[in-house]
């Protein structure tokens, strides 16, 4: 049905598609397990002697700037759940 | 959490008395690292103020360094890198709750170490058992070289495809050769997940301290026989990690 609506509706439908490709690469580059697994390829590209010093760190830095993102959503994320129960609870 | 409320945690012990380790916990300037105790058993922590720590060498390398010194003088189920209790009451549930455990893996793991055994295809022997490993894949190579990036894109994927299957056949090649001989002296082993292409084993086992130079000579054994083409990463002795079954998040 998702086909449908996109040939249906043109701008709606490439919207559609640009967001989902935004979110996959976003959950690409902020998964935590993903990040932390490419830490220990650089790692042992590094130590191996594929790659030097100067590769190394900025790789590092780079990969780390994206765990601290990626812990932040987390956070916000698991606060905002918080939010909805305490919301369900107040309710009842 | 700006008071240095948090307990890091780095590893358990059976200690009835506390101890000072040291002042080499993480963070600016270093931190006592000291016991804290339930029963006849003892968390090794610091004070922190951080409720998180990059996971960069540095902090890694302290948090190891910490685990290493107590090792030195103790047997330890090791607590996994960044895990902080959020107050000293948090701290004192959790041993409450997780004495059992500790109790039987420490009882378990007595007398044994972990080593670790990575190999590695050197960039010739990689280029020889994978990459240029038989004809086909050569042709294809040369075809994708012809036609260019563009033209030659779905080629390459195959290309990709072909080569992860030869690899993935030469390191099963090598599990039932070396992995499975070394599995032979050691009390337990597990084969971890490979990191990056040039790969070819990533394996733990756990041995007897008695049995730790027969260990050695074994893997000498292989590496006289693959050394050439291998690269020979043997580690340890290391925390237990890959062979203990208490989980602390």
């Amino acid at each position: 049905m998702v086909l449908g609506k996109i040939f249906l509706s043109p701008f709606k439908g490439l919207w559609w598609v640009f967001e989902e490709i935004y979110w996959r690469v976003d959950e690409e580059l902020y998964d935590e397990g993903k990040l932390q697994r490419q830490l220990l390829e650089l790692r042992q590209s590094f130590e191996l002697g594929d790659i030097g010093q100067e590769e190394y760190e900025l790789g590092e830095e780079l990969l780390i700037a994206r765990l601290r993102t990626a812990r932040e959503r987390k956070l916000e994320q698991e606060e905002n759940e918080g939010e909805v129960e305490d919301d369900g609870d107040d309710s009842i | 959490m700006s008071e240095k409320t948090g307990k890091y945690l780095y590893c358990f012990i059976k200690a009835g008395e506390s101890e000072d380790i040291g002042e080499i916990g993480p963070g600016q300037g270093e931190q006592p690292v000291y016991t804290v105790h339930h029963r006849d058993m003892a968390a090794v922590v610091s004070d922190s103020a951080e409720e998180y720590y990059d996971p960069v060498g540095k902090n890694a390398m302290c948090h190891q360094n910490v685990i290493s010194a107590v090792m030195a003088k103790h047997e330890v189920v090791p607590v996994r890198f960044g895990v902080i209790c959020k107050s000293m009451d948090a701290l004192n549930k959790l041993l409450e709750e997780i004495y059992p455990a500790v109790m039987t893996n420490l009882e378990r793991l007595h007398n044994k170490m972990e080593v670790g055994l990575k190999l590695f295809w050197t960039r010739d022997s990689f280029v020889k058992e994978v990459g240029e490993s038989n004809e086909e894949v050569v042709a294809l190579k040369n075809k994708i070289v012809e036609l260019g990036p563009d033209k030659g894109y779905l080629l390459m994927i195959e290309l990709g495809e072909r080569l992860q299957k030869i690899a993935d056949e030469k390191r099963l090649y090598y599990i039932e050769n070396i992995y499975r001989g070394l599995q032979k002296e050691a009390v337990e082993s597990r084969l971890n997940d490979i990191v990056g292409e040039r790969m070819v084993l990533n394996a733990a086992f756990l041995v007897d301290k008695a049995g730790e130079e027969q260990f050695d000579l074994a893997v000498n054994r292989f590496y006289d026989i693959y050394g050439r083409t291998l690269e020979f990463k043997y580690t340890g002795p290391w925390p237990p990690y890959n062979f203990i079954d208490v989980k602390v998040d």
